[in-house]
This record gives C-alpha cells, sequence and structure tokens, in this order.
C-alpha cells in the first residue's frame, strides 16, 4: 500500500476531494490497526469428555458427551442440581388405617396409592393428573371410580395431607394439645396451606364458566355499561369541580380582607321552582358581580324590586347575584356593624324578604362568611322536595361551629340539615379542618411565629390547635388571621428600614463630598416639606402599604424623610 | 458451561411428519435435512411368490430396475443391499417367499421416475402405518443427509399426539435394535411445537398434511382429553385444487416428469404438450407427481380473507394469473379463496369427499381449537387463548393467522387471544422439529433420556413410563 502522491485541489476539503476522485486514499487512523492480535494467554482447551448426571438415578450408566473445558472439573452434572422433584405427601399403612381410612370417601386404599403416585410423577401438576387419570398405564382400572372431576383429585389430596400433617403433629408430642405455641402456629400455618373447599372450587369455576361463556352481545352490553359508569363518573368529577370553581369565585372577594375584623354576610336567595340540589351545574352560570348596583339592578330587571344598597366597609360588603332560569336571587350583605342582628337573623330575614315565592318554607342557615356562598347545599328530604321558597343565610361571627341549616317544610316542621362545607368534601372531618388555611408562603413565618407565642401544634404541616373545641377553633381562627397582616406590616416595616439606611448613607456620603457648610445650605433651599406629594409617589409603588392604610409609625416618618431626602439629592 | 441453560450432546433430531421429514442436529436452530416424507418403492419377489405375504397388490415389470440403479445414488444401492439382506433370511427360512422393496428416499429419489415404482409415506392419520418406510427414512437421514453413525448419538423423536402404546412401542425397539442408539426419546408433536414457539403452556394449532390438530400443552404435558383431530390438511386441499380443475376446466394436470416439450397457449386453453408416454407409470406416483405440481399453484395462489367467508368480498378481490408446468394457464379468482376455505368451513367448501372422509362431520380449524379449548380446565383457557401457537406448513396460507384470530375472538368474544407462530416459511413448516431441538439441547433435558440400560432393563414398556 504505497502512499499515492497526493493531489490537492483548492478549496476542497481533504474528504470531499478523496469522494470526488476515485483514487484518493481515504484516511484510516492507523494507530488502531494491528497486523497481528495479541493473545494475552494460550487458548483454553475443550475436551470431548463424557459424563454422568446424578439426576438420571444411580443405577442408570448413560454416558453422554459434551464439550468441556479442559481445566474445568465437576464433581457432578453441572445441571443436575436443577433436577428439584415436587415431595407429595406419603403415607405408612399404619399412617392410612389410623388417619385417612376414617375420612369417610369413596376413595379406596388402591385408589388413593394411585393418586398419590401420580402426583409424584406428575410433579404435583393437577390438571395433567386429571388428564391423564384414566390413561395411564399404571392405572388400576378395576379399582378406580369414573368421572373423578379435577376437585375431587385436589379435594382428596389434600385431605389426605391435612390428615397425615395433623396426625404427625400429633405423634411428636404426644397429644396434641400439650404443642408448644410455636409449633400449634406452625401447625395452623400448615393446615391453612392445605386447605381446600371442594364446593367453593366448584362455585368459582362456575363463575369463570359463566364469564367465559359471556355471548357477544352480553360482552357489548357490558362494555356499554362500563363506560357510561365512566362517563357518569367524570361527569360527577366535573360537576363537583365546576361547582368548587363556582363557589370559590363567591368566596374570592369575601376572603380578600385578611383583617382582623369578619364581616357578618347576610345572604338572601329565593329560588323559584327548583330545590337547590337539583342545579344544573350547567344550566345555571352564576354572575358575580362586585357591588350592590348591578345586584339591584338584575333584581330590578327581574321582579322590579329594589335591594337595599348598603355601602362597603373596608372589607367589603358583596352583593353577589346568582340567576338562571326562574330562580330571582337577591343577595344581600351586611357589614360588621349588623353583627348583633345576624345572630337572629331571622327576623331580619323576613323582614327584608322581597321574594314573590310562593311557597313558605325558608332555609336559615348559619355559616362561615368565607363560605357564606355555598350555594350548592346539599338537602335531602325524601321523596318530596320542598319548595325552597326565599332561603336566608345568616353568618356568625363563630367562625368554626358546625354550620347548620334549618329547613321549614310545611307538613313537617323544621327540619335541621347540617351545613357540609364544600372544601372538606363528603364524609367526616375534623373541627380543626375547618379552620382557614394559612397561605402557602406564609406558612413557615407563622408556624415560627406561632412557636414563639409557645403555641406547640400537633400537626406538622399545618398549625393546629391541641384541643379544637369550637372556642378554640375560633379563637385560634382569629389569632391566625392576626398573624398575617401582623406579619405583613413587619415584613413592610423591615424592608422600608433597610431603605432608609441606605438613603441615610447615601446622605452621608453626599454630605462629606459636598462639605458641611455646603449641604446644610443646599437643603434650607429646598422647598417645604409636602407629605402629600410623598404618598402620590408612594401610592405609585406596589407594595404591601398600598392596600393598608398604615399608621403613622416611627418608620413611616423616617421613610418620608428619607424619600424627600433621596428626591433632593437626585436634583442636586 | 453454564450459559442459557445449554449443553450439547450431538443428540439428532428427527420429525418425521406426513408429507415432509426435518432432521438434523440438536441445538441448531433448522434442521439440516429437509426431505419427502413420501418414498418410492419397487417390489419385487425374491423368488416364486405363493402366498404374498403383504396384502398390496403386486406391482408390474420390476425388470428395469436395475437400468435405474445407474443414476440412483448410493442410499439406493444400500437399500437393495439391505433388502436383499432381507430376501437372503427369507431364504433361509425356506418356508415362505417374501416381497421384498427396494427404497428410493429423498426429494429427488422419490421424484425421478421409474417404471413401476410406487410412492407411499410411513404414516396414516398421523401414526406409523408402514414400518419399513419409516426405518429407511431414518436411515437415509441420519446416514446419507446428516453423514452420522446413529449409534454414537442419542436420538429424540417425535410422535403424534395421538400415538398408541404398542407404536411407541415398536419405535423404541427399532431406535435401539435396529440403529443401536446410546439414548433415545418420543415427545408428541404438540408440546414440542409450543416449546418451538417458546412456550410450555399453549394452545397447538397443528395444520399439518394429512392432519389437523388442536391441543392444549400444559406445562410441557399434552393434555390428552383436549386433543381434537381430523384427516384435512394440505394434501386434501391439493386433491380438492385437482378436482376443481378438473371440474371447472376439464383440465388434467400433466406432471413434468411426462412432459417431453409443451407450447404456450391461451389462458384456459387445453396445453398443447408432447409426452414421453413412460410405460409402467404407477398410480400412486402419478398422484404424487400431480399433488407435488399442484402444491406451487397452491402455495403461490390460494389464500384466505380477513374476515369470515364472503361470496361477495372474495369476487372482488384481485385474480392470480398462474401457468402449470404443462403450459395451461388460468387466471383464479374466488377459488383461490374458496380452496383453502376447507380448512375454516370443510362442510361447505369440501365439495367432492374423498371415500375416508364420506359420513364423517368434520369441523373448521377454529371450532376444533374451541373444543380443545372447552375442554381444558376454565383455570387454564385465558393461559391457553393467550398463547396459541401455529404450527405445520399449512398454517403458512396469506391471512391464515390473521382468519384464525378473528375466528377464536368471535367464538371466544371475552378472551385476549393472542399468537405465538414463528413467521418464517421453513420455521413454521418445521416448528415441531425446533422444539425437539431446544429441547435435546438443554442441560436439564439429558437426565431425561432413555438409556439403552433401561431399555435392556425394562424393555419397550419403558417408553410409556419416561415419555409422558
Amino acid at each position: 500500500m504505497g502512499p499515492k502522491t497526493k493531489q490537492k485541489v483548492p478549496g476542497m476539503s481533504r474528504e470531499l476531494t478523496s469522494l470526488y476522485l476515485e483514487n484518493q486514499a481515504i484516511p484510516v487512523p492507523l494507530d488502531l490497526f494491528q497486523a497481528k492480535p495479541k493473545f494475552g494467554s494460550k487458548a483454553e482447551r475443550w475436551v470431548w469428555r463424557g459424563f454422568k448426571s446424578s439426576a438420571r438415578g444411580d443405577s442408570d450408566s448413560l454416558i453422554l458427551y459434551h464439550w468441556a473445558k479442559a481445566s474445568e472439573q465437576y464433581s457432578d452434572y453441572y445441571y443436575a442440581r436443577y433436577n428439584a422433584r415436587a415431595k407429595p405427601c406419603q403415607y405408612t399403612d399404619e399412617e392410612y388405617s389410623k388417619c385417612i381410612e376414617p375420612l369417610n370417601n369413596d376413595w379406596t386404599r388402591v385408589e388413593t396409592d394411585y393418586l398419590l403416585h401420580l402426583c409424584q410423577t406428575l410433579d404435583l401438576r393437577f390438571i395433567v393428573v386429571h388428564d391423564r387419570y384414566y390413561t395411564h398405564p399404571d392405572c388400576p382400572l378395576a379399582s378406580v371410580v369414573l368421572d373423578r372431576t379435577l376437585e375431587d383429585i385436589k379435594d382428596r389430596y389434600y385431605a389426605v395431607c391435612r390428615a397425615l400433617t395433623q396426625l404427625r403433629s400429633g405423634e411428636d408430642s404426644g397429644d396434641p394439645d400439650d404443642l408448644p405455641l410455636q409449633a400449634t402456629n406452625k401447625l395452623a400455618d400448615d393446615l391453612a396451606l392445605l386447605r381446600f373447599d371442594k364446593s367453593k372450587e366448584r362455585e368459582r369455576k362456575q363463575y369463570l364458566e359463566a364469564l367465559f361463556t359471556r355471548s357477544k352481545d352480553e360482552i357489548e352490553e357490558e362494555e356499554i355499561l362500563i363506560a357510561e359508569a365512566r362517563r357518569i363518573e367524570a361527569n360527577e368529577r366535573r360537576l363537583v369541580h365546576e361547582r368548587e370553581m363556582l363557589l370559590q369565585s363567591h368566596a374570592l372577594f369575601e376572603e380578600a380582607p385578611s383583617t382582623t375584623t369578619i364581616s357578618t354576610v347576610n345572604v338572601q336567595f329565593a329560588q323559584a321552582s327548583e330545590p337547590p340540589q337539583a342545579l344544573p351545574a350547567g344550566d345555571v352560570i352564576p354572575k358575580v358581580r362586585k357591588g350592590a348596583p348591578d345586584a339591584a339592578a338584575d333584581g330590578t330587571a327581574a321582579g322590579g324590586l329594589r335591594t337595599p344598597k348598603k355601602q362597603k366597609s373596608a372589607h367589603g360588603i358583596l352583593a353577589a347575584s346568582v340567576s338562571g332560569g326562574m330562580s330571582m336571587p337577591k343577595v344581600k350583605a351586611a357589614s360588621a356593624a349588623n353583627r348583633a342582628q345576624s345572630a337572629t337573623p331571622a327576623p331580619l330575614a323576613s323582614a327584608k324578604m322581597l321574594s314573590p315565592g310562593p311557597s313558605e318554607s325558608s332555609v336559615r342557615r348559619s355559616a362561615s362568611p368565607m363560605r357564606a356562598g355555598s350555594i350548592g347545599m346539599k338537602l335531602e328530604h325524601g321523596d318530596e322536595p320542598p319548595q325552597f321558597g326565599p332561603v336566608s343565610f345568616a353568618t356568625e361571627e363563630h367562625l368554626v361551629s358546625a354550620a347548620i341549616a334549618q329547613v321549614d317544610t310545611p307538613d313537617i316542621g323544621t327540619i335541621t340539615v347540617a351545613q357540609r362545607d364544600t372544601r372538606l368534601g363528603p364524609g367526616v372531618f375534623l373541627r380543626s379542618d375547618k379552620l382557614h388555611p394559612i397561605p402557602k408562603n406564609k406558612l413557615d413565618s407563622v408556624k415560627q411565629f406561632m412557636n414563639q407565642l409557645s403555641l406547640n401544634s400537633p400537626n406538622t404541616i399545618w398549625p393546629r390547635p391541641v384541643m379544637s373545641t369550637a372556642a378554640v377553633c375560633d379563637r385560634f381562627d382569629t389569632l391566625q388571621s392576626t398573624i398575617i397582616p401582623l406579619l405583613e406590616y413587619k415584613k413592610t416595616a423591615d424592608k422600608l428600614e433597610t431603605e432608609v439606611q441606605v438613603l441615610r448613607a447615601r446622605k452621608r456620603m453626599l454630605v462629606n463630598s459636598m462639605g458641611e457648610a455646603k449641604a446644610e445650605q443646599v437643603l434650607s433651599e429646598l422647598p417645604p416639606f409636602d407629605p402629600s406629594k410623598v404618598v402620590l409617589t408612594r401610592a405609585a409603588s406596589p407594595t404591601a402599604s398600598e392596600t393598608l392604610t398604615l399608621p403613622p409609625t416611627p418608620t413611616n416618618r423616617h421613610h418620608r424623610k428619607g424619600s424627600t431626602a433621596s428626591a433632593t439629592r437626585k436634583k442636586a | 458451561m453454564p450459559t442459557y441453560g445449554g449443553d450439547e450432546v450431538n443428540a439428532l433430531v428427527i420429525d418425521v411428519g406426513s408429507t415432509w421429514t426435518r432432521a438434523g442436529f440438536a441445538g441448531e436452530d433448522l434442521p439440516r435435512a429437509l426431505f419427502p416424507s413420501h418414498v418410492g418403492y419397487i417390489e419385487s419377489e425374491a423368488d416364486i411368490a405363493d402366498i404374498p405375504e403383504e396384502p398390496k397388490a403386486a406391482s408390474p415389470g420390476p425388470a428395469d430396475a436395475d437400468v435405474e440403479m445407474g443414476d440412483a445414488s448410493a442410499t439406493a444401492d444400500a437399500h437393495k443391499q439391505q433388502a436383499e439382506g432381507d430376501s437372503r433370511v427369507a431364504e433361509k427360512g425356506e418356508t415362505r417367499k417374501q416381497k421384498i422393496r427396494e427404497y428410493f428416499v429423498g426429494d429427488t429419489e422419490s421424484s425421478t421416475w421409474r417404471s413401476g415404482m410406487e410412492i407411499g409415506g410411513p404414516l396414516e392419520q398421523g401414526l406409523v402405518n408402514d414400518w419399513d418406510v419409516y426405518e429407511k427414512i431414518w436411515e437415509y437421514a441420519f446416514k446419507s443427509r446428516l453423514h452420522v453413525r446413529p449409534e454414537e448419538h442419542p436420538v429424540m423423536v417425535s410422535e403424534a399426539a395421538w400415538n398408541t402404546s404398542p407404536l411407541r412401542a415398536k419405535l423404541v425397539e427399532m431406535a435401539f435394535e435396529k440403529f443401536n442408539s446410546p439414548a433415545f426419546y418420543v415427545c408428541k408433536t404438540p408440546v414440542l411445537s409450543a416449546f418451538g414457539a417458546g412456550k410450555h403452556t399453549a394452545l397447538v394449532v397443528d395444520v399439518g398434511g394429512q392432519m389437523t390438530s388442536t391441543c392444549a400443552v400444559y406445562e410441557g404435558f399434552c393434555l390428552t382429553k383436549s386433543l381434537v383431530k381430523q384427516e384435512v390438511g394440505g394434501e386434501l386441499i391439493s386433491e380438492q385444487i385437482l378436482e376443481r380443475l378438473k371440474e371447472e376446466y376439464k383440465y388434467e394436470l400433466t406432471p413434468l416428469f411426462d412432459i417431453k416439450s409443451k407450447a404456450p397457449v391461451e389462458t384456459l386453453q387445453q396445453p398443447v404438450v408432447s409426452r414421453y408416454g413412460r410405460e409402467g407409470t404407477t398410480a400412486s406416483y402419478l398422484k404424487d407427481m400431480r399433488l407435488r405440481a399442484v402444491q406451487e399453484f397452491k402455495e403461490s395462489v390460494c389464500e384466505f380473507i380477513e374476515r369470515p367467508y364472503d361470496a361477495a368480498l372474495v369476487n372482488s378481490k384481485p385474480q392470480k394469473p398462474f401457468e402449470f408446468p404443462d403450459g395451461f394457464n388460468v387466471s383464479v379468482g374466488a377459488l383461490r379463496y374458496a380452496l383453502p376455505e376447507i380448512l375454516f368451513n370443510p362442510n361447505q367448501f369440501l365439495t367432492r369427499r374423498p371415500k375416508r372422509l364420506e359420513n364423517v362431520g368434520l369441523m373448521g380449524v377454529h371450532e376444533m381449537a374451541v373444543r380443545s379449548v372447552l375442554t381444558s380446565d376454565v383455570d387454564l383457557r385465558p393461559q391457553l387463548l393467550n398463547n396459541v401457537v401455529l404450527a405445520g406448513g399449512s398454517s403458512l396460507f396469506p391471512c391464515f393467522c390473521d382468519r384464525m384470530s378473528v375466528m377464536l375472538q368471535d367464538a371466544c368474544p371475552g378472551s385476549r387471544i393472542k399468537f405465538f407462530s414463528l413467521n418464517s416459511k421453513t420455521e413454521r413448516k418445521s416448528t415441531a422439529w425446533l422444539g425437539g431441538s431446544i429441547l435435546a439441547s438443554l442441560g436439564t433435558f439429558h437426565q431425561l433420556w432413555i438409556s439403552r440400560a433401561e431399555y435392556d432393563e425394562h424393555g419397550a414398556s419403558i417408553v410409556d413410563k419416561k415419555c409422558q
């Protein structure tokens, strides 16, 4: 392979050239090529060697030949170790007469012997045992009962095994009652393993048979039913989800203020024709609007009625309207000042009841304000759905007490229905679950705060009171909802503090560089301090203080000074 | 050594089917020898025949046997010697005269025309019928094809699932007495087929040349109660093809051996052939040659539709042209679907039943499979339907597997049905052999061989004890 003179084509890569010109040598990395393979050692010798396997039994002398490494020597044939066989139970004559004969069966000794023999030769494969039962060359046809089923065979085998196990365990200690506990347990385990219930097995197989012989139509029908069930399930999930969304949208503006004061909302709504639980989520599109005028407009449109307007407090008084179908809802909200009234809401509600609903029945309920909008209440009334007139929600300040809805029906009287919290879902729940959740990002700080107050929570994830009685829960919730805004204040305060410090440092720097006298002069030339201007600049910046009316704390004052100072420095 | 559980002991595996014989070494992936089981033989009488011992009709004119020997191979010579040996034995006895047969085994040997040569297979209904032919096949496979001395190698043989005890005894006798095998094992075809597909529990659907059988195999044991078999197979379809050709086109196939020259003809015109007009052609030879010719037709034209047979659908399918060796050519339409349909719907599509099948209730393959499933335990059924193994050459029709799947699903609507069939043609044909090859090369299998010592001690009955 003499190297050929390289023809270099200008402007072409070497690889391309070698493709283009056929005779060009293709570059091969030479160092990978070995002219002669190097073998580290001599090749292993293999010999054609005869072997005997212990698995074939001692009497047999068959020698088979295979290739084997000369260096390897086995005492026994390698694969003889895999010769595992099942060991079905065996009995002696004595044992047979003692425990198997009294088993009261239509099995003779000869047949039982034959059965065990088959079990042994076929390694307890009962299906094969059953298959070969009458055709096996060893079959003592004369003494075998015809038409043995697979269950018969299994039943007999396990009955024999059970009897033998019991007998042998008894023999060990003489008396089965004297057995140590451990042995008794072991015996029970052994017997449990050998248990076989023929009738159960038959029944099971009958079911399987029925399952197997289903016709095509039956299977199709079944599939359709399953699909239908799935659909219903999915729909239900969607329904729940939508309902939750609806409720959340209601709760939204109630939850917005996290202040220590709790608003009490008095909600009234009238449902003309339908019981509330029949409200299909898809039909009712809840219109939730902030502010009373809209609700009032709705009310006016529907029935020419005006909802009395109430002005919002700092927390916002809400009027939500749910319109759909023939329903004509009115939502009335009461301010915190009405708390006293709402404790006995019935007169208020009835006094303000403006709905022309034909029914007299009314639902009164007390619920937590956050969840005052749980309209999707589930009221079960047996066969006869009561006609719901105006329903008034009266919310107590008592946050976590069990919400109860009282339904007045004409014939039965007042029924008390536990009002479920939608957040909690169906089923049993703890009272402490009703506590308002802490926003996740504030969880740690709240926990820390509570620790500082040496309030130990039994729950490591959410702070929970140790003894959650209604009163404790209430106080706990109040505490919780106080802590959160306090922490907010603290955060803001800290932030402002650092800002002030930075500005001060800057001021010092500027003053130093300028010279103290000159600085004094510049300061004196500044226009006098105008607080309104400062408020304006502050309002533009989105901080927590925007929503909070900050009390004039020293920090604030500092801050104002600081900001003016910075403004002046910038000017300068 | 302990890799993959295999351990080669140079065992021979032989699977004699009704149409093809497969033989080779255990551990290999394909049989070394694959040749027709149909064997040619020329009968002659060694002495003046008084009472013919065998009921077979004497074949005419054995005179030119020696002439034919010229182009026969050494195998044929050996057979001749063997035959002469037999005749000498007969002469020694002096009590009766014996017919001697000269055998011609192998693809070319058996298809070469010889005057007075009959052709026959060793099996009838899957069971060995003609032990001489069977022995000749073994001899040919081991000595002429594999070139081994059978006394040095353990032998693994396949047998029909419905094989009888006396026949098995005879088989083991033959292996030990005539071939001096050091060790021997016989295993049922469905079990081997299942092993060939890599399953120990399976529903084996074997569509062979003579027989179609379905059988449940559970952990390497063939469940005899689930065995369903009937004498419908590839050869029957070939015969039907010949019949139908005669019926529809008034055409009788001239096999290749008789064609001296031929001329091209238009479609559906009778062939223009000049024949040799060979004297002494036997009926069995002619039939066998015709079947071989029609085999090609069957393999290249016939197929199934995926759905149950539907005349309208079948008529809309494209036609396929085919030219027979004598020049007759035809475009086959619906017929190519109707012919193999015998397998699924024998009662409707088997137009002219051969004598042996008259007054016999026949079933479709899928019905047989379902019956096999239904006769096995209900716990086992899902396992069986999940492991359906297709074997045998006649399962190689295009779309057979799809059709089978559709029919089975139709019959067992609630079950999950899965097919495990080897896809290449040779593998499908020799699925059982492959299973034997796998089994006989397993290290753990070697404890199961029937050894010479065991045979000497217990006699031929040991086969029923050891090979279950």
